[in-house]
C-alpha cells in the first residue's frame, strides 16, 4: 500500500505541478486570478481528442506512424488554446484590470461560456486515449507507460518553464512586471503584450495537463463540466504554496497529490467522495498555520 | 525638445494638474518645485505615459487632456514602452528597485528595450565607473542595498535605458545630506554628459543650485518660473514659494 501512495502520489505531484504553473503564473505577473484555468484545461483535453483523427486522416496516408500523431497534436492543442487564451484575456480581462472581483466574475463566466461551447461543439464527452501503452512494475506497483510519460514530460514542462522565467530577457521581464508593474513599464516593458503572452503559456499548460490527466489518470474521456475539479486543485496548490511563489506551486502540487491518495488509501470505501475535498481542506489546514502560504513572503502591500 | 501645453490631469472628478505648461530646451537641466500634492509627480507620470496606463489593482483612471510634445512629435497618447524607447526616460520616487532582483539585473532591465549588446556593455561599465558601489554590489539584492545605494541603483538603471531626456522625481528624499549632494552631483555629471534632466525636488536650495531654469508648481499650476537670479529677485516668491 505504502508504494502504491509513493508512486501515484508523485505521478499525481508531477501533473498537479504542470496544472498549477499556469494558474500562479498569470497570478504572478498581472495579478488576475484565472477562475477559467480549469476550462482550458478541459477544452484541451476536447481539441486534442478532435486533432487526434483529422491529423491522422491528413498524415496517415503520408506515412507518419500513430505514435507521433498524438504528440503533434498535443503541440497543436497546447498552441490552438494559448493563443485562444491570449485572446480572451485580452478582450475579457485586460480592460478590467484593475478590478479583482471583476476580474473574477469575468473569468468564471468565461469558464460556462467554454463549458457550453463545448458541450454544442463536441458532445458530451470525447476519448482522450493514452498515446502509449502498456505497463512496467516500479517496487512492485504496476504503472502504465503512459503515466510515466505523463510525469516525465510534466516535471519537464515545469522545468524548462522555471528556466525560462528565471534566465530569459522574457523572463526577465514577467518577474519585474510581478515586482512592480510601473516601474517595468518604466524600463520599456510592453505590459499589455506580456501579460497576452502570459496567458498564452498559462493556457496551454493547462491544456497539457488537461490531455495528460484524462488520458493517463481519469478514463480516457474528456467531459464538459471537467474544469471545476482542476480549478480547486490549482487554487488550493497556488494558495498554500503561497501566492505567485513556484518553489511553493511545486511543493504544494507534491503536498496535496500524497494527502490524496493518503486519504482514498486510508478511507478505502468512501475514498472517491472523500478526495474531492481533500486540495481545498488541505489548503485550509495550511493557513491555520501560515497564513501566507509555505513559501509566499508578503501578503500584497500597496 | 519637451513641450507641454494646458495639461490637465483629473483623478475621478479631483483635479491634480490644471493648465501646466512647461518647455524644455535641448541640453537644459530644468527644474520644478514645489510642496507636497502640488503634482510634481503626477506631471512626470503624465509625460512618461504611465499615467494613463492599465495596471493590476489600479483602481483610479486619470483622464488627461493637453498636450505634450518631444522632439516635435505628440507622445500625450502613447503608450509608456513607446514613450521610452523615443528616449524619455522616468526614474521615479522612492527609488523603486526591483527587490528581487540583484544590482546587476535591476541594470539590465534598464537595458531592456536596447538591441546594441555592445552599446550596453559599454554604458554598464560606464554606470560602474559613476557607482563603483554598485560594482561591488552587483550581486546582491537590491533590497538589502541601503537607501543611498537603491538611489544610486535607480539612476544607474535609468542611464542604461540610454535617455535622451531624463525625467527625475525627487532624488533626494529621505538621503542624509552627505548622500544627497554625491547624488545631485552625479545627475550633474549626467546632464554635463549631454543628457537633458528635468528634475522634480521638493528640496528648494539643491534645485536652486543645480538647475538652469526653474518652475514652481503649486495646487496644479505652474505659479512662475525663471532662472535663479530671476526668482531670487521677486520678493514674493522668494518668501511664499521658496521659504527664503
Amino acid at each position: 500500500m505504502i508504494e502504491n501512495i509513493l508512486i501515484n502520489g508523485a505521478i499525481l505531484g508531477g501533473l498537479y505541478a504542470l496544472l498549477a504553473f499556469g494558474f500562479t503564473l498569470i497570478y504572478g505577473v498581472s495579478g488576475v486570478v484565472n477562475l477559467a484555468h480549469g476550462a482550458f484545461f478541459m477544452i484541451g483535453a476536447f481539441i486534442f481528442s478532435a486533432l487526434g483523427p483529422f491529423l491522422l486522416s491528413i498524415l496517415g496516408p503520408l506515412g507518419v506512424t500513430s505514435t507521433v500523431i498524438p504528440l503533434l497534436a498535443l503541440i497543436l492543442a497546447a498552441i490552438f488554446v494559448g493563443i485562444a487564451g491570449s485572446i480572451v484575456y485580452r478582450l475579457t480581462i485586460h480592460p478590467i484590470l484593475g478590478d479583482e472581483v471583476a476580474i473574477m466574475v469575468v473569468t468564471i463566466s468565461v469558464a460556462l461560456i467554454i463549458q457550453q461551447l463545448v458541450l454544442i461543439g463536441f458532445g458530451f464527452s470525447a476519448p482522450v486515449t493514452p498515446f502509449v501503452s502498456g505497463s512496467i512494475k516500479i517496487i512492485g506497483v504496476s504503472v502504465t507507460y503512459m503515466k510515466i510519460l505523463a510525469f516525465v514530460l510534466s516535471l519537464g514542462l515545469f522545468v524548462g518553464l522555471w528556466a525560462f522565467i528565471n534566465y530569459s530577457k522574457i523572463g526577465a521581464a514577467m518577474r519585474a512586471v510581478s515586482q512592480d508593474h510601473e516601474v517595468a513599464m518604466l524600463m520599456g516593458v510592453n505590459t499589455e503584450t506580456l501579460y497576452m503572452l502570459t496567458m498564452a503559456i498559462s493556457t496551454a499548460f493547462a491544456t497539457l495537463a488537461g490531455v495528460f490527466f484524462t488520458s493517463a489518470l481519469l478514463a480516457g474521456q474528456a467531459v464538459p463540466h471537467m474544469w471545476l475539479e482542476p480549478l480547486w486543485a490549482s487554487f488550493a496548490i497556488v494558495v498554500l504554496g503561497g501566492l505567485g511563489s513556484i518553489k511553493g506551486t511545486l511543493v504544494g502540487a507534491f503536498i496535496i497529490a500524497y494527502v490524496e491518495h493518503l486519504v482514498a488509501a486510508v478511507f478505502v470505501s468512501q475514498g472517491g467522495v472523500i478526495v474531492r475535498a481533500i486540495p481545498i481542506a488541505t489548503m485550509v489546514l495550511i493557513l491555520l498555520v501560515r497564513p501566507k502560504g509555505l513559501f509566499g513572503k508578503r501578503i500584497e502591500m500597496e | 525638445m519637451l513641450q507641454v501645453e494646458d495639461l490637465m490631469v483629473h483623478y475621478n472628478g479631483a483635479i491634480a494638474l490644471n493648465g501646466v505648461n512647461i518647455k524644455v530646451e535641448d541640453g537644459e537641466f530644468v527644474g520644478v518645485v514645489g510642496p507636497n500634492g502640488a503634482g510634481k509627480t503626477t506631471l512626470l507620470r503624465a509625460i512618461s505615459g504611465v499615467l494613463t496606463e492599465v495596471e493590476p489593482g489600479k483602481k483610479e483612471h486619470p483622464s488627461l487632456s493637453g498636450t505634450i510634445t518631444f522632439d516635435g512629435k505628440r507622445i500625450d497618447k502613447l503608450r509608456a514602452w513607446k514613450i521610452v524607447k523615443m528616449g524619455i526616460v522616468h526614474c521615479p520616487e522612492r527609488r523603486r528597485p526591483f527587490s528581487e532582483m540583484s544590482t546587476l539585473e535591476n541594470l539590465k532591465m534598464g537595458a531592456y528595450l536596447r538591441k546594441d549588446k555592445e552599446g550596453v556593455k559599454k554604458d554598464l561599465k560606464r554606470v560602474y565607473e559613476l557607482f563603483p558601489v554598485l560594482k561591488e554590489r552587483r550581486n546582491q539584492m537590491s533590497q538589502t542595498l541601503s537607501g543611498g545605494e537603491q538611489q544610486m541603483l535607480a539612476i544607474a538603471r535609468a542611464l542604461m535605458s540610454k535617455p535622451k531626456l531624463l525625467l527625475i522625481d525627487e532624488p533626494s528624499l529621505g538621503l542624509a545630506p552627505i548622500l544627497k549632494e554625491k547624488v545631485l552631483e552625479i545627475i550633474k555629471e549626467i546632464w554635463r554628459s549631454g543628457v537633458t534632466v528635468l528634475l522634480v525636488e521638493q528640496d528648494v536650495s539643491i534645485t536652486l543650485a543645480i538647475a538652469n531654469r526653474i518652475y514652481i508648481l503649486a495646487h496644479g499650476r505652474i505659479a512662475t518660473e525663471g532662472t535663479k537670479k530671476e526668482l531670487m529677485k521677486d520678493r514674493d516668491v522668494r518668501e511664499i514659494y521658496l521659504g527664503l
